[in-house]
């Protein structure tokens, strides 16, 4: 195969930086060629659900995970999933209940938002593949935020910088470490 | 003369059965989609405004996920906890024909070597109410196999919308008539059924071309945009392949989709469906040649959802207009 170009929205642009530097594609191997207008979303939803008190932010969250049924379109279609072998299919020794109850859906879908943090573009694919229509960008919006308080990362921008998931700075927070 | 009811007497109707503490479930909007869920408030049931909702209500029989029971080690035993599911009567209501045409081969299936006691203790307790359709969209093909809008296949009742908000209401089974005793209108007016879809495809040509062509490239070219998610088999009403797991100390029955790579992956690491095109391949020839030599009948009723909720806009419904194409090319 030859040179491969894609027509790429912004997001998918950013999908790539991020490919390059997870090592996934050589730089300059894909010439990119830009369609569409950068998303104008706001974290408005977020900060909506955000506000809640914890409890009634647990219970509507319970609510969009009991019609999950671990079809797993969320990770099939998101440019981020290139695990050869996703933590949720790992059976030898299972690490995530495959059961779609609470308790199965909660640690999935959590998982996968963790592993998401700093490499989640936000392009929105998730949400559309979605057949019972979870509203998976909050989670990913959450992580994307708070990254960028912390980090002051911009994951789409220059893919020689650094992932904040896979580096280590003295300057790094450390309250977590107890 | 044909009984009536008005959709505020069915919701009516609906509160009262949610009140004696029967389950009711049916179509309602959540998550921005129409789903089969169960109604807690009979005033959220849709009867109009929708083609399909994007599950099917095949849940409703067999769960994404059930403990079939309970087991404790003992020392050198092994105890098992078995705990009957209680007897909860339920009604599926406005439940869309090519779903309800899905209920009888799940009977079939969960009781032809087997039977299915989980399964058919549900099954005992469901009345179901079916609801045609008034119009339909690109993605339905219920007239392709046999079936039709207002198709009573399986149902205990069928209703057929009249202009304004009255339903037609057709008893079809003696338990879809104690639901409806003393609750309708009778009138001369009849009902007129909506025209199903032209015809998309000969299923016979797709059962010839698909016992004939198993090595065809046809398979693996259409798989090709297939991203190998189980959004067509989860909201697929026929599809019931299920996997068993241990989690918890129980035995745990889930939904599983044979376009997953673990679906027949082996122990020893060997996998016999290796990629998408052999795995698109067996769905196909599931439905429409291994189902039909066994049983006669064809394990599709054309409700179109693998391509509605396919990511990559693919379900069963390109592949057959494409092998029927394929199978009349000339030789």
């Amino acid at each position: 195969m030859g040179r491969v170009a894609i027509l790429t929205k912004p997001m998918d642009a950013g999908a790539l930086v991020v490919l390059e530097r997870e090592s996934q594609i050589e730089s300059g191997a894909v010439k990119t060629i830009p369609i569409g207008e950068p998303s104008t979303g706001t974290f408005a939803d977020l900060d909506a659900l955000l506000a809640l008190p914890p409890d009634e932010r647990m219970a509507w969250w319970a609510g969009e995970f009991s019609r999950c049924t671990r079809c797993y379109a969320c990770r099939q279609v998101c440019p981020m999933c290139y695990c050869e072998r996703c933590v949720a299919d790992k059976n030898r020794p299972v690490v995530i209940d495959t059961s779609p109850t609470p308790v199965g859906n909660f640690a999935w879908h959590v998982t996968r938002a963790f592993h998401l943090a700093g490499r989640c573009v936000g392009c929105g694919a998730c949400n559309h593949a979605c057949p019972v229509g979870i509203d998976l960008r909050l989670l990913n919006m959450a992580v994307h935020r708070a990254v960028d308080q912390n980090f002051g990362f911009n994951v789409g921008a220059d893919p020689k910088t650094e992932s904040p998931i896979g580096s280590w700075a003295p300057a790094d927070h450390e309250e977590f470490i107890r | 003369m044909s009984e009536f009811i008005t959709s505020d007497n069915l919701r009516q109707l609906a509160a009262e059965w949610i009140a004696q503490g029967i389950r009711v479930a049916g179509p309602q909007r959540a998550g921005g989609r129409v789903l089969y869920l169960p109604l807690n408030d009979a005033a959220n049931l849709l009867l109009d405004g929708f083609i399909h909702p994007a599950n099917s209500a095949k849940e409703f029989l067999l769960p994404k996920t059930e403990t079939l029971y309970g087991y404790r080690v003992e020392g050198h035993d092994i105890k098992l906890v078995e705990e009957a599911e209680a007897e909860t009567p339920q009604i599926l209501l406005a439940v869309r024909p090519c779903d309800v045409a899905a209920f009888p081969f799940l009977d079939h299936i969960f009781n032809w070597d087997y039977a299915d006691e989980p399964y058919n203790q549900r099954r005992r307790n469901t009345a179901i109410v079916a609801l045609s359709c008034s119009t339909h969209d690109a993605n339905c093909f219920c007239t392709s196999v046999g079936l039709g809008p207002a198709s009573e296949r399986g149902a205990d009742v069928l209703l057929v919308p009249l202009t304004g908000d009255t339903l037609e209401v057709q008893c079809v089974t003696e338990k879809g008539r104690s639901l409806f005793a003393g609750k309708t209108k009778s009138d001369n007016v009849a009902a007129m059924s909506a025209a199903g879809p032209a015809p998309r495809f000969a299923a016979e040509a797709v059962r010839k071309f698909s016992a004939a062509n198993f090595e065809h490239p046809l398979w693996a070219e259409h798989a090709l945009a297939c991203v190998g998610c189980g959004a067509c088999a989860h909201t697929c009403p026929t599809c019931h392949c299920f996997d068993i797991v241990d989690e918890h100390s129980a035995r745990v029955r889930n939904w599983d989709s044979c376009q997953f790579s673990l679906f027949t992956l082996h122990a020893i690491g060997h996998n016999p469906r290796p990629d998408q095109g052999s795995r698109q391949r067996q769905r196909i020839l599931h439905k429409f040649s291994i189902y039909p030599d066994k049983f006669g009948e064809i394990l599709c009723t054309g409700c179109g959802n693998c391509t509605r909720n396919c990511p990559a806009g693919l379900g069963v419904l390109p592949l057959l207009i494409a092998i029927e194409h394929e199978e009349h090319l000339p030789a």
